[in-house]
């Protein structure tokens, strides 16, 4: 596959992502053999326990040594491996439009993010779907576990326009019923809404046994508000028009902001998913490695 | 008490005081737009700041507003009288002695005693830090007032006794000038506080017109118009309105009528005694009933026995008006003038007789006298004739001598009469001719039965005395047997001719003087006018119309009027009275006084006496008043108007007057004030918003234990104390 054609996925940034792997806390359910924990025992190296041998079990299985010291039929476990499936969820409502001190829109860094776990999770034998995401899901792409079949995945990145508005907590909720086998969600988004309704979503994930990863990308210039004076600001999404003097909200705005992280970060976590804040003005690289290298 | 603003010009700033409105709901700081990702942050922490910003925002408005009204206020000057306490007041006290002040304002009191009494009420209640000064509406050069303020009180005394003189006059009064005069005074005065007392009858002729540019007194001063209110008369007012001396010239021993107008401005008919009296000491008296609104003239008939300067003086008596009643008229008179004609007796043929009925100039004044054109500039220069009669043949030759040509012209410009006309005995037009006569014979016109002849501009000086009550031409029935029609100039005009609009005798003026060409003789042969009766009138007005050397001596006047000229570079004028008021002025030309009453009044100038003919303005008896709280006269200066009761109340008032409260320090300070409230509030640090309360960490004040031999560390947890639980 010649990946100078993908405009997320440059031969350069996929060189340097090369030899990155990423991993889940919990258990996972893939349809292949793989490197992750799997809910179930089966054949493998990895023991797991033992259990009282019962009629119907196969003689073979039985542990001849335990039996030789304690005189019981017992039956040695071994702890299932499987692969990953993860799903990209991707944020394309109109905020993500955003851009003041970053290098990229809001829109464009989330892609690259995208575009480099599908690659580090297609280059370790798992399989990664995308999810593209405003109000509801707009389109949708199947896992695939090969670099080559992620083609349609990434120029579907290259075709996305920010448009609409965001409704993440109703898109968590539709892919934690629809995927029935526990997966890793990685959401790449602003996050932009209630922290509360987000965080439902994510319990709802968590409660179905998935993983969410939560990755919140934001322009510096929405942390902290980089200008002074009286303004007009319009929002993106809404056309939603406030006058505000800078000066005077500068401290509050950035209060309330960090206010807001927290709440996610607690939130995500409590959920033993993982929060991320990410700054446009960061490297794209840094950021999936800091993810990779969790496990 | 009553609340006055000192300067009240700036009245028309106040809507300067929605300025701060304007700015912020109009044209509010232009905003920079900017695309945002989410206001979901302002959100959440504006509604509590946003409603501080916003209530900041109308204070620093209000604040904004109140400091602007409050400079506004101070500059304003507004004063509430009546309350509080000052220091000395300088009062000038305007008192209108107009002809209008004659008039009766209570009992047998005329508004000038009232006036005067208040006036001397003003003057007597004066404090001893107070200072006081008189102005006159109509400056009467006979009472004599201190020109500045006075606060001595020997001073005061003797203005006290000045004021006892003032009498009211027969002048209208100049309402800017007096005002002016008046807020000139205050210019050097250290007073807090300065007055104006105008005490008038706001007779409309007078209060009733706009100034322009009126200067505004100083800061701090009141005006106020005390009105004297008018008695109404049960008598007629008749006024005399002119006197109207005929427009010849007035020889001695011809008697000439003195027409005398008179108005009745009431709405009552009226009958009055129309008296006259002359420097000869010849008077007379008639009775004349004038009906209400209407004009009459009367006509007296005058005969000077004497040449020189006369007067008369002509006054109404028995009206209920006094001060609009008396005209007096000076008037030049000479010895018996001769009338020249160039050329033989016969060919004037009744002209001379017309001019000298007697022969010797009885009855007429005209005395005829005949020459040569050779004479002609000799007996001009030496018997200054009323007239020169020339016929064609002799100004043929006049026409000729350049140097005779131009005496004559010179002779006319300055008010002589020149006639030229064909000979009795025929002959053509003159040849050569003088060009500036204004009109050119043609050939001769003849018909034995007559031309029918019509008088074309009856309204001549020359017809004056040849009209009938109707305002016709006596001279009817006229016929013209032969003449030479006159192709006439521009400035020429027709008085007699034909239907068809051809003329044969004209007028035209030539500097002061006339020309009559003539197109016929004035012979029986050539026209019936010589067998008129009205032809010896019309041939003596043709020499006693034009001016006359040293009328320009004479000026007619109206009580009021200062003489308008005087000769430049004369230094000393000597003002006297001939007759009426007694006056006696002597100062630079340039100060000179008005005429206050009427009369006749000689001012001399070196060598030269010019003589004033002062007559009482009729405007003075109009009985309209300004009735309303302002007086248009005094414009936009802010005054007061109070009807005038009595001079106890109006020292009453004044007394409660000098007790006042001027607010501009307050206003001031109130506005620094807000000045400095606002200042503080638009500068102040932005506000923080305020941070929600932290929620309990569970695991705050938990103790840990060192890891059990499973590993695990126990972790036990106070439980919060119903005060943080409540928090």
């Amino acid at each position: 596959m010649s990946t100078s054609a993908y405009k997320f996925l440059p031969p350069q940034f996929a060189d340097r992502l090369r030899g990155l792997g990423l991993g889940v806390r919990g258990r996972v359910e893939g349809g292949t053999q793989g490197a992750h924990r799997s809910p179930h025992q089966g054949a493998s190296v990895e023991f797991s326990d033992f259990r009282e041998y019962v009629r119907g079990d196969s003689p073979q299985l039985i542990d001849w040594s335990v039996y030789a010291r304690s005189d019981k039929y017992v039956i040695r476990r071994y702890q299932e491996e499987t692969s990953l499936r993860a799903f990209v969820l991707l944020d394309t409502s109109e905020s993500m439009a955003f851009k003041e001190e970053g290098a990229h829109t809001k829109m464009d860094y989330a892609c690259y993010l995208a575009a480099g776990f599908m690659y580090i999770l297609c280059s370790q034998a798992d399989s990664a779907g995308l999810v593209i995401f405003n109000e509801g899901i707009k389109n949708s792409f199947p896992p695939v576990r090969s670099i080559a079949n992620l083609r349609p995945l990434l120029l579907a990145l290259e075709g996305i326009k920010p448009t609409g508005r965001s409704n993440i907590e109703d898109v968590l909720h539709k892919m934690a019923e629809q995927v029935k086998t526990r997966s890793l969600f990685i959401v790449i988004s602003d996050c932009l809404a209630d922290s509360t309704s987000i965080l439902r979503g994510v319990r709802h994930m968590h409660h179905n046994g998935h993983e969410v990863t939560m990755l919140q990308v934001l322009d510096p210039a929405e942390m902290y508000l980089n200008f002074t004076g009286l303004a007009e600001l319009k929002e993106l999404e809404t056309g939603e028009r406030m006058v505000i003097e800078v000066d005077d909200l500068k401290d509050a705005y950035a209060a309330e902001v960090q206010r807001f992280i927290g709440e996610l970060r607690k939130g995500c976590l409590d959920c033993r998913g993982d929060y991320q804040l990410v700054s446009t003005k960061a490297e794209i690289d840094d950021v999936i490695r800091a993810r990779a290298t969790m496990v | 008490m009553n609340f006055v603003l000192l300067n009240p010009l700036f009245t028309w700033l106040l809507p300067l005081v929605a300025a701060p409105v304007i700015f912020h709901l109009f044209l509010r700081i232009r905003k920079r737009q900017r695309p945002f990702s989410t206001l979901m942050f302002f959100q959440r922490i504006s509604p509590r700041l946003s409603a501080r910003r916003k209530v900041k925002e109308w204070l620093v408005l209000l604040l904004r507003t109140l400091l602007i009204l409050f400079l506004l206020l101070a500059l304003l000057r507004p004063v509430w009288y009546g309350v509080g306490s000052t220091g000395g007041v300088a009062q000038v006290i305007v008192i209108d002695n107009s002809g209008s002040m004659a008039g009766i304002a209570r009992g047998d009191k005329t508004k000038m005693q009232v006036a005067v009494e208040a006036a001397q009420a003003l003057i007597g209640g004066q404090r001893e830090k107070d200072s006081v000064a008189v102005v006159l509406l109509v400056n009467d050069p006979n009472v004599t007032l201190p020109t500045g303020l006075t606060s001595d009180k020997k001073e005061k005394s003797e203005l006290l006794g000045a004021v006892t003189r003032i009498k009211e006059t027969e002048a209208s009064g100049a309402i800017q000038q007096t005002f002016e005069r008046a807020i000139a005074m205050f210019e050097n005065s250290a007073s807090p506080r300065f007055e104006i007392h105008i005490l008038t009858d706001t007779q409309e002729v007078e209060w009733n017109k706009a100034p322009v540019g009126l200067r505004n007194p100083r800061s701090g001063t009141g005006v106020y118009v005390h009105r004297i209110t008018t008695l109404a008369t049960a008598n007629a007012n008749v006024a005399v309105t002119g006197l109207a001396l005929p427009e010849k010239k007035i020889l001695v021993g011809r008697k000439f009528p003195l027409r005398v107008e008179l108005r009745n401005t009431s709405e009552i008919d009226g009958s009055v005694r129309l008296n006259w009296a002359d420097d000869l000491g010849n008077k007379g008296t008639q009775e004349v009933p004038v009906p209400k609104r209407e004009d009459k003239t009367v006509v007296l008939g005058f005969e000077p026995a004497t040449p020189g300067i006369h007067w008369v003086n002509v006054w109404v008596e028995g009206d209920g008006f006094p001060s609009d009643n008396k005209a007096a008229a000076a008037f030049s008179t000479t010895e018996k003038r001769p009338v020249l004609f160039v050329g033989k007796d016969e060919d004037f043929g009744l002209f001379p007789m017309a001019i000298s009925p007697s022969g010797d100039g009885r009855f007429s004044g005209l005395l005829p006298v005949f020459v040569t054109p050779a004479e002609l500039v000799k007996a001009i220069d030496e018997k200054k004739p009323a007239l020169v009669a020339v016929n064609w043949a002799a100004m043929g030759a006049v026409a000729g001598d350049s140097a005779a040509a131009a005496t004559l012209k010179v002779w006319v410009e300055r008010g002589g009469s020149l006639f030229v006309g064909p000979s009795s005995l025929g002959g053509g037009p003159p040849t050569p001719t003088i060009e500036w006569l204004g009109a050119t014979p043609e050939p001769l016109v003849q018909a034995e039965q007559g031309f029918p002849v019509l008088a074309f501009q009856k309204g001549a000086a020359v017809f004056v005395e040849l009209k009938d009550e109707r305002g016709d031409i006596f001279l009817r029935n006229l016929k013209a047997f032969k003449f030479h029609p006159l192709k006439l100039e521009e400035k020429t005009t027709a008085l007699f001719g034909l239907e068809d609009g051809r003329a044969f005798l004209a007028e035209r003026a030539v500097g002061k003087g006339l020309v009559f060409t003539c197109g016929l003789a004035l012979d029986p042969l050539w026209s019936t006018l010589p067998l008129k009766g009205g032809f010896l009138a019309l041939a003596q007005s043709m020499a006693l119309l034009g001016g006359e050397a040293g009328e320009e001596n004479l000026v007619s006047l109206t009580a009021g009027d200062r003489l308008l000229t005087v000769p430049p570079g004369a230094t000393n004028l000597h003002l006297q009275s001939i007759t009426g008021n007694l006056l006696d002025w002597k100062g630079e030309p340039n100060k000179r006084p008005i005429f206050p009453l009427a009369g006749v009044y000689a001012a001399q100038l070196g060598a030269q006496t010019i003589y004033a003919s002062v007559r009482s303005s009729p405007r003075e008896g109009e009985a309209q008043f300004v009735k309303g709280a302002t007086v248009p006269a005094l414009g936009t200066v802010a005054h007061v108007v109070r009807t005038f009761d009595n001079a106890d109340a109006i020292l009453a008032e004044v007394r409660k007057l000098s007790r006042a409260v001027d607010f501009f320090l307050p206003a001031l300070l109130l506005g620094f004030l807000c000045l400095m409230i606002e200042g503080f509030l638009a500068n102040a640090k932005p506000m923080k918003p305020v941070a929600p309360p932290a929620k309990p960490n569970p695991l705050d004040g938990a103790t840990v234990a060192k890891p059990d031999e499973f590993g695990f560390m126990k972790v036990s947890v106070k439980p919060p104390e119903k005060a943080a639980v409540k928090a």
